[in-house]
Protein backbone atom coordinates (compact mmCIF):
# COMPACT_ATOMS: atom_id res chain seq x y z
CA UNK A 1 0.00 0.00 0.00
CA UNK A 2 1.33 3.43 -1.03
CA UNK A 3 1.99 6.33 1.68
CA UNK A 4 -1.64 8.23 1.45
CA UNK A 5 -2.59 11.34 -0.25
CA UNK A 6 -2.96 13.89 1.56
CA UNK A 7 -5.98 15.81 0.13
CA UNK A 8 -6.56 17.82 2.88
CA UNK A 9 -4.35 20.56 3.15
CA UNK A 10 -5.31 20.51 6.81
CA UNK A 11 -4.06 16.83 6.91
CA UNK A 12 -1.10 17.41 5.03
CA UNK A 13 0.12 20.30 6.96
CA UNK A 14 -0.33 17.92 10.26
CA UNK A 15 1.71 15.71 9.15
CA UNK A 16 4.47 17.67 7.29
CA UNK A 17 4.72 19.75 10.80
CA UNK A 18 4.86 16.66 12.84
CA UNK A 19 7.90 15.25 10.91
CA UNK A 20 9.22 18.70 10.97
CA UNK A 21 9.32 19.14 14.87
CA UNK A 22 9.90 15.22 15.33
CA UNK A 23 12.51 14.10 13.04
CA UNK A 24 15.32 16.45 13.89
CA UNK A 25 18.81 15.60 14.13
CA UNK A 26 20.92 15.36 17.06
CA UNK A 27 23.68 18.59 17.46
CA UNK A 28 27.13 17.83 16.44
CA UNK A 29 28.57 16.96 19.56
CA UNK A 30 26.26 14.61 19.93
CA UNK A 31 26.50 13.08 16.82
CA UNK A 32 30.42 13.09 16.72
CA UNK A 33 30.18 11.31 20.24
CA UNK A 34 27.46 8.78 19.43
CA UNK A 35 29.26 7.67 16.14
CA UNK A 36 32.91 6.99 17.97
CA UNK A 37 31.09 4.92 20.63
CA UNK A 38 29.06 2.94 17.99
CA UNK A 39 31.95 2.36 16.25
CA UNK A 40 34.46 1.42 19.01
CA UNK A 41 31.36 -0.62 19.80
CA UNK A 42 31.70 -2.29 16.81
CA UNK A 43 35.28 -2.77 16.64
CA UNK A 44 35.33 -4.84 20.32
CA UNK A 45 32.15 -6.89 18.91
CA UNK A 46 34.15 -7.81 15.82
CA UNK A 47 37.37 -8.14 17.39
CA UNK A 48 35.75 -10.06 20.40
CA UNK A 49 33.87 -12.86 17.99
CA UNK A 50 37.39 -13.56 16.20
CA UNK A 51 38.74 -14.23 19.53
CA UNK A 52 36.22 -16.68 20.17
CA UNK A 53 36.62 -18.08 16.78
CA UNK A 54 40.29 -18.51 16.79
CA UNK A 55 39.95 -20.25 20.73
CA UNK A 56 37.73 -22.39 18.80
CA UNK A 57 40.03 -23.46 16.10
CA UNK A 58 42.52 -23.50 19.09
CA UNK A 59 40.75 -26.40 20.88
CA UNK A 60 39.92 -28.33 18.07
CA UNK A 61 43.53 -28.90 16.77
CA UNK A 62 44.80 -29.83 20.43
CA UNK A 63 41.88 -32.59 20.33
CA UNK A 64 43.08 -33.52 17.07
CA UNK A 65 46.43 -33.19 17.95
CA UNK A 66 45.38 -35.79 20.50
CA UNK A 67 43.47 -38.25 18.09
CA UNK A 68 46.51 -38.77 15.87
CA UNK A 69 48.61 -41.42 16.15
CA UNK A 70 51.44 -39.66 17.77
CA UNK A 71 49.02 -38.14 20.01
CA UNK A 72 48.24 -42.27 21.38
CA UNK A 73 51.83 -42.63 22.08
CA UNK A 74 52.07 -39.67 24.05
CA UNK A 75 49.00 -40.30 25.85
CA UNK A 76 50.45 -43.99 26.94
CA UNK A 77 52.96 -42.17 28.33
CA UNK A 78 50.89 -39.80 30.43
CA UNK A 79 51.01 -40.36 34.47
CA UNK A 80 48.67 -42.44 35.49
CA UNK A 81 45.50 -40.19 36.08
CA UNK A 82 46.16 -38.15 33.47
CA UNK A 83 46.02 -40.80 31.18
CA UNK A 84 42.92 -41.75 32.67
CA UNK A 85 41.41 -38.77 31.63
CA UNK A 86 42.03 -39.06 28.19
CA UNK A 87 41.10 -42.62 28.21
CA UNK A 88 37.88 -41.89 29.17
CA UNK A 89 37.34 -38.82 26.85
CA UNK A 90 38.61 -40.81 24.08
CA UNK A 91 36.35 -43.76 24.82
CA UNK A 92 33.32 -40.90 24.63
CA UNK A 93 34.21 -40.06 20.59
CA UNK A 94 32.45 -41.48 17.72
CA UNK A 95 35.51 -42.65 16.24
CA UNK A 96 37.33 -44.95 18.42
CA UNK A 97 40.63 -44.27 19.53
CA UNK A 98 43.13 -46.57 21.05
CA UNK A 99 43.79 -44.41 24.11
CA UNK A 100 45.13 -47.31 26.85
CA UNK A 101 43.96 -47.01 30.47
CA UNK A 102 47.01 -46.56 33.09
CA UNK A 103 46.15 -49.94 34.55
CA UNK A 104 45.09 -51.83 31.62
CA UNK A 105 47.44 -54.89 30.57
CA UNK A 106 46.26 -55.56 27.42
CA UNK A 107 47.48 -52.15 26.18
CA UNK A 108 48.17 -51.78 21.83
CA UNK A 109 51.64 -50.44 23.11
CA UNK A 110 54.46 -52.48 23.50
CA UNK A 111 54.38 -54.39 26.74
CA UNK A 112 57.86 -52.65 28.16
CA UNK A 113 56.52 -48.89 27.61
CA UNK A 114 53.01 -49.66 29.00
CA UNK A 115 54.60 -51.39 32.56
CA UNK A 116 57.85 -48.66 32.69
CA UNK A 117 55.88 -45.74 31.52
CA UNK A 118 52.46 -45.74 32.66
CA UNK A 119 53.59 -46.48 36.41
CA UNK A 120 52.04 -50.40 35.86
CA UNK A 121 53.23 -53.14 37.74
CA UNK A 122 55.87 -55.42 36.24
CA UNK A 123 53.52 -58.36 36.78
CA UNK A 124 50.72 -58.31 34.35
CA UNK A 125 48.71 -61.29 34.90
CA UNK A 126 47.87 -63.51 31.91
CA UNK A 127 44.96 -63.92 30.29
CA UNK A 128 42.97 -67.44 31.96
CA UNK A 129 40.74 -67.89 28.61
CA UNK A 130 43.22 -68.50 25.95
CA UNK A 131 40.47 -67.72 23.66
CA UNK A 132 41.05 -64.07 24.55
CA UNK A 133 42.23 -61.88 21.79
CA UNK A 134 45.74 -59.97 22.27
CA UNK A 135 44.15 -57.05 22.91
CA UNK A 136 42.57 -58.30 26.55
CA UNK A 137 39.63 -57.02 25.54
CA UNK A 138 36.65 -59.87 25.64
CA UNK A 139 33.51 -59.47 22.98
CA UNK A 140 30.62 -60.86 24.41
CA UNK A 141 30.17 -64.30 22.60
CA UNK A 142 33.86 -64.94 23.75
CA UNK A 143 33.11 -63.91 27.27
CA UNK A 144 30.07 -65.83 27.22
CA UNK A 145 32.19 -68.95 26.05
CA UNK A 146 35.00 -67.66 28.47
CA UNK A 147 32.42 -68.56 31.77
CA UNK A 148 30.34 -71.44 29.57
CA UNK A 149 27.91 -68.80 28.86
CA UNK A 150 24.95 -69.23 26.69
CA UNK A 151 26.78 -71.18 23.71
CA UNK A 152 28.00 -73.17 25.87
CA UNK A 153 24.86 -74.26 27.38
CA UNK A 154 26.24 -74.12 30.84
CA UNK A 155 23.40 -73.32 33.61
CA UNK A 156 26.03 -71.91 36.05
CA UNK A 157 27.41 -69.69 32.75
CA UNK A 158 23.80 -68.98 32.12
CA UNK A 159 22.87 -68.13 35.60
CA UNK A 160 25.96 -66.14 35.76
CA UNK A 161 25.23 -64.35 32.46
CA UNK A 162 21.60 -63.72 33.88
CA UNK A 163 22.89 -62.31 36.95
CA UNK A 164 25.31 -59.79 35.70
CA UNK A 165 22.47 -59.04 32.83
CA UNK A 166 19.59 -58.11 35.45
CA UNK A 167 21.97 -56.19 37.44
CA UNK A 168 23.21 -53.99 34.71
CA UNK A 169 19.28 -53.51 33.33
CA UNK A 170 17.32 -52.77 37.07
CA UNK A 171 19.56 -51.24 38.77
CA UNK A 172 22.27 -49.04 36.81
CA UNK A 173 23.92 -47.84 40.55
CA UNK A 174 24.71 -51.25 41.00
CA UNK A 175 28.37 -51.29 42.60
CA UNK A 176 30.83 -54.17 42.29
CA UNK A 177 30.81 -56.08 44.94
CA UNK A 178 34.04 -57.68 46.31
CA UNK A 179 32.99 -61.56 44.35
CA UNK A 180 32.20 -59.44 41.16
CA UNK A 181 35.29 -57.87 41.45
CA UNK A 182 37.17 -61.29 42.00
CA UNK A 183 35.25 -62.87 39.19
CA UNK A 184 36.80 -60.12 36.74
CA UNK A 185 39.63 -59.55 37.96
CA UNK A 186 40.60 -63.95 37.18
CA UNK A 187 39.45 -63.09 33.74
CA UNK A 188 41.79 -60.65 33.28
CA UNK A 189 39.14 -57.57 33.22
CA UNK A 190 38.96 -54.30 35.27
CA UNK A 191 35.47 -53.34 35.91
CA UNK A 192 35.49 -50.12 33.08
CA UNK A 193 35.91 -53.18 30.37
CA UNK A 194 32.82 -55.12 32.05
CA UNK A 195 30.60 -51.93 31.82
CA UNK B 1 17.25 25.23 5.93
CA UNK B 2 14.29 22.78 4.87
CA UNK B 3 15.10 19.74 2.33
CA UNK B 4 12.55 17.82 1.69
CA UNK B 5 11.88 14.54 1.23
CA UNK B 6 12.74 12.62 -2.16
CA UNK B 7 10.04 10.85 -3.68
CA UNK B 8 8.73 7.39 -2.10
CA UNK B 9 6.55 5.89 -4.37
CA UNK B 10 6.51 2.18 -3.11
CA UNK B 11 5.01 1.23 -6.74
CA UNK B 12 7.04 2.36 -9.81
CA UNK B 13 5.41 4.89 -11.67
CA UNK B 14 3.18 5.93 -9.55
CA UNK B 15 1.63 9.40 -9.89
CA UNK B 16 2.81 11.58 -7.09
CA UNK B 17 0.34 12.95 -5.15
CA UNK B 18 1.46 15.30 -2.68
CA UNK B 19 3.21 14.15 0.24
CA UNK B 20 4.88 15.38 3.62
CA UNK B 21 8.00 17.58 2.56
CA UNK B 22 6.98 18.66 -0.69
CA UNK B 23 5.96 22.36 0.96
CA UNK B 24 8.46 24.16 3.62
CA UNK B 25 6.79 24.84 6.95
CA UNK B 26 6.82 28.40 8.16
CA UNK B 27 10.42 28.58 8.82
CA UNK B 28 9.57 31.21 11.80
CA UNK B 29 8.81 28.34 14.01
CA UNK B 30 10.98 25.87 12.07
CA UNK B 31 13.03 23.98 14.57
CA UNK B 32 17.19 24.27 13.76
CA UNK B 33 18.95 20.88 12.68
CA UNK B 34 16.48 20.06 10.31
CA UNK B 35 17.19 17.62 7.98
CA UNK B 36 16.20 14.92 4.81
CA UNK B 37 15.11 11.50 5.45
CA UNK B 38 17.12 10.22 3.26
CA UNK B 39 16.38 7.25 0.91
CA UNK B 40 18.44 4.28 1.59
CA UNK B 41 21.51 3.74 -0.26
CA UNK B 42 21.66 1.65 -3.21
CA UNK B 43 22.47 -2.04 -2.96
CA UNK B 44 26.42 -2.35 -3.87
CA UNK B 45 26.86 1.05 -1.61
CA UNK B 46 25.22 -0.55 1.19
CA UNK B 47 27.12 -3.94 1.16
CA UNK B 48 30.55 -1.71 1.25
CA UNK B 49 28.77 0.46 4.13
CA UNK B 50 27.65 -2.66 5.93
CA UNK B 51 31.64 -4.46 5.47
CA UNK B 52 33.29 -1.82 7.06
CA UNK B 53 30.58 -0.87 10.12
CA UNK B 54 31.26 -4.46 10.98
CA UNK B 55 34.91 -3.69 11.22
CA UNK B 56 33.94 -0.61 13.29
CA UNK B 57 35.26 2.32 10.89
CA UNK B 58 34.32 5.69 11.90
CA UNK B 59 32.59 6.85 8.34
CA UNK B 60 30.34 3.93 7.92
CA UNK B 61 29.05 4.53 11.04
CA UNK B 62 28.97 8.20 10.57
CA UNK B 63 26.69 7.65 7.45
CA UNK B 64 24.85 5.18 9.02
CA UNK B 65 23.62 7.56 11.94
CA UNK B 66 23.33 10.44 9.85
CA UNK B 67 21.30 8.14 7.64
CA UNK B 68 19.25 7.09 10.35
CA UNK B 69 18.85 9.05 13.84
CA UNK B 70 16.74 11.67 12.63
CA UNK B 71 14.24 9.04 11.84
CA UNK B 72 14.98 6.85 14.81
CA UNK B 73 14.67 10.06 16.93
CA UNK B 74 11.26 11.29 15.54
CA UNK B 75 9.80 7.83 16.65
CA UNK B 76 11.28 7.89 19.97
CA UNK B 77 10.31 12.14 20.45
CA UNK B 78 6.30 10.71 19.24
CA UNK B 79 6.44 9.00 22.85
CA UNK B 80 7.33 11.83 24.71
CA UNK B 81 10.13 9.84 26.40
CA UNK B 82 12.03 12.68 27.69
CA UNK B 83 15.19 11.72 27.21
CA UNK B 84 15.02 11.11 23.58
CA UNK B 85 18.71 11.38 22.82
CA UNK B 86 19.83 9.48 25.68
CA UNK B 87 18.25 6.39 24.68
CA UNK B 88 19.11 6.61 20.95
CA UNK B 89 22.60 6.74 22.13
CA UNK B 90 21.23 3.08 23.53
CA UNK B 91 19.79 2.56 20.26
CA UNK B 92 22.90 2.51 18.72
CA UNK B 93 25.25 1.03 20.38
CA UNK B 94 23.18 -2.54 20.68
CA UNK B 95 23.03 -1.75 16.42
CA UNK B 96 26.93 -1.53 17.19
CA UNK B 97 27.02 -4.86 18.84
CA UNK B 98 24.73 -7.06 17.06
CA UNK B 99 25.83 -5.91 13.23
CA UNK B 100 27.92 -9.09 12.86
CA UNK B 101 24.43 -10.80 12.80
CA UNK B 102 22.06 -9.09 10.60
CA UNK B 103 22.49 -9.78 6.49
CA UNK B 104 20.22 -7.88 4.07
CA UNK B 105 19.73 -4.84 2.02
CA UNK B 106 19.40 -1.34 3.36
CA UNK B 107 15.74 -1.51 3.92
CA UNK B 108 15.76 -4.63 5.87
CA UNK B 109 18.40 -2.72 7.93
CA UNK B 110 16.33 0.18 9.13
CA UNK B 111 13.54 -2.29 10.10
CA UNK B 112 15.77 -3.97 11.88
CA UNK B 113 17.19 -0.86 13.70
CA UNK B 114 13.43 0.36 14.08
CA UNK B 115 12.79 -2.97 15.66
CA UNK B 116 16.00 -2.69 18.52
CA UNK B 117 14.55 0.87 18.68
CA UNK B 118 10.93 -0.28 19.39
CA UNK B 119 12.12 -2.46 22.09
CA UNK B 120 14.14 0.41 23.81
CA UNK B 121 10.97 2.71 23.24
CA UNK B 122 9.14 -0.35 25.19
CA UNK B 123 12.01 -0.47 28.13
CA UNK B 124 12.08 3.22 29.11
CA UNK B 125 8.23 3.59 29.00
CA UNK B 126 7.58 1.03 31.76
CA UNK B 127 10.79 2.13 33.16
CA UNK B 128 9.28 6.23 33.65
CA UNK B 129 6.17 4.31 34.24
CA UNK B 130 7.56 2.33 37.46
CA UNK B 131 9.50 5.08 38.80
CA UNK B 132 6.57 7.48 38.03
CA UNK B 133 8.33 10.23 36.73
CA UNK B 134 6.68 13.68 35.90
CA UNK B 135 6.10 14.94 32.62
CA UNK B 136 8.49 17.42 32.36
CA UNK B 137 10.35 18.56 29.02
CA UNK B 138 13.50 18.71 29.96
CA UNK B 139 14.54 20.00 26.85
CA UNK B 140 12.66 22.93 27.03
CA UNK B 141 14.00 23.21 30.84
CA UNK B 142 17.50 22.98 28.91
CA UNK B 143 16.83 25.67 26.53
CA UNK B 144 16.03 27.93 28.63
CA UNK B 145 19.18 27.59 30.76
CA UNK B 146 20.93 27.76 27.58
CA UNK B 147 19.87 31.00 26.85
CA UNK B 148 19.10 30.33 23.15
CA UNK B 149 16.18 31.66 21.39
CA UNK B 150 13.56 30.77 24.18
CA UNK B 151 10.54 32.25 23.02
CA UNK B 152 11.05 29.97 19.58
CA UNK B 153 11.85 26.99 21.61
CA UNK B 154 9.23 27.38 23.92
CA UNK B 155 6.71 27.97 20.60
CA UNK B 156 7.89 24.71 18.86
CA UNK B 157 7.46 22.78 21.58
CA UNK B 158 3.99 23.72 22.24
CA UNK B 159 3.22 23.71 18.76
CA UNK B 160 4.61 19.63 19.07
CA UNK B 161 2.82 19.25 21.75
CA UNK B 162 -0.42 20.27 20.18
CA UNK B 163 0.41 17.65 17.49
CA UNK B 164 1.19 14.60 19.95
CA UNK B 165 -1.63 14.96 21.68
CA UNK B 166 -3.87 15.00 18.68
CA UNK B 167 -1.84 11.44 18.14
CA UNK B 168 -3.38 10.27 21.94
CA UNK B 169 -6.77 10.26 20.35
CA UNK B 170 -5.40 6.74 18.89
CA UNK B 171 -5.23 3.77 19.67
CA UNK B 172 -1.40 3.30 20.82
CA UNK B 173 -1.16 0.84 17.93
CA UNK B 174 -2.60 3.04 14.97
CA UNK B 175 -0.29 6.09 16.52
CA UNK B 176 2.93 4.04 16.62
CA UNK B 177 1.98 3.09 12.83
CA UNK B 178 1.46 6.51 12.03
CA UNK B 179 4.15 8.25 13.38
CA UNK B 180 6.39 4.66 11.57
CA UNK B 181 4.42 5.73 8.31
CA UNK B 182 3.96 8.90 8.16
CA UNK B 183 7.01 10.31 9.78
CA UNK B 184 9.92 7.98 9.94
CA UNK B 185 9.17 7.28 6.34
CA UNK B 186 9.12 3.76 6.68
CA UNK B 187 7.50 0.96 4.44
CA UNK B 188 4.28 -0.87 5.48
CA UNK B 189 6.69 -3.84 4.78
CA UNK B 190 9.33 -2.17 7.19
CA UNK B 191 6.63 -1.03 9.57
CA UNK B 192 5.50 -4.73 9.79
CA UNK B 193 9.00 -5.92 9.98
CA UNK B 194 9.62 -3.20 12.85
CA UNK B 195 6.50 -4.03 14.76
CA UNK B 196 6.49 -7.83 14.64
CA UNK B 197 2.99 -7.65 12.14
CA UNK B 198 1.95 -8.42 9.09
CA UNK B 199 1.80 -6.49 6.31
CA UNK B 200 -1.86 -6.25 6.20
CA UNK B 201 -2.30 -5.18 9.73
CA UNK B 202 -0.33 -2.34 9.44
CA UNK B 203 -2.03 -1.01 6.25
CA UNK B 204 -5.45 -1.70 8.47
CA UNK B 205 -3.95 0.31 11.69
CA UNK B 206 -3.03 2.74 9.25
CA UNK B 207 -6.02 3.26 7.26
CA UNK B 208 -8.00 3.26 10.73
CA UNK B 209 -5.74 6.12 12.49
CA UNK B 210 -6.33 8.52 9.31
CA UNK B 211 -9.71 8.34 9.28
CA UNK B 212 -9.98 9.11 12.73
CA UNK B 213 -6.82 11.48 12.53
CA UNK B 214 -9.16 13.20 9.70
CA UNK B 215 -12.41 13.14 11.69
CA UNK B 216 -10.47 14.94 14.58
CA UNK B 217 -9.31 17.68 12.24
CA UNK B 218 -11.98 18.33 10.55
CA UNK B 219 -14.16 18.88 13.40
CA UNK B 220 -11.92 20.83 15.23
CA UNK B 221 -11.64 23.15 11.74
CA UNK B 222 -15.50 23.31 11.89
CA UNK B 223 -15.31 24.65 15.32
CA UNK B 224 -11.74 27.20 15.35
CA UNK B 225 -12.25 28.14 12.08
CA UNK B 226 -8.24 28.89 11.71
CA UNK B 227 -6.20 26.46 11.19
CA UNK B 228 -3.85 25.75 14.90
CA UNK B 229 -0.96 24.74 13.39
CA UNK B 230 0.39 27.85 12.58
CA UNK B 231 2.30 30.05 14.86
Amino acid sequence: MSRPEHEDPTEFEFFSDLQTRLCVAPNENVTRVQVARAAATARTASVSGRGHMWRTVLVALCVCSVLSTSGVAIAGRLPGPLQLMVADAARLLPVPVPIPYPDDPSSDLPISVAASDTGATDEIPAPTNPETTTAGTVDLPEEEMAIGGRDGRSPEGNAELERRDHRYSVDPSYETTRDDRDFLEENGRSERDDR
Amino acid sequence: MWVGLGPRSESPGQTESRHVGDTPPDTASAPPNQVSLQTPPGNPEWQRVLRSARRGHDDAWDLIYRWLAPQVLGYLRSARLGDEEDVLGDVFLDVARRIGEFAGDAAGFRAWVFTIARARRVDEIRRRVRRREDRFDTQEHEVLLAGTDVEAEVLGGLILDDLLSDLEHLTEDQAEVLVLRMVSDLTAREVAEATGRTVGSVEQLQHRALVALRDLLRTRKELSGPNDYQA
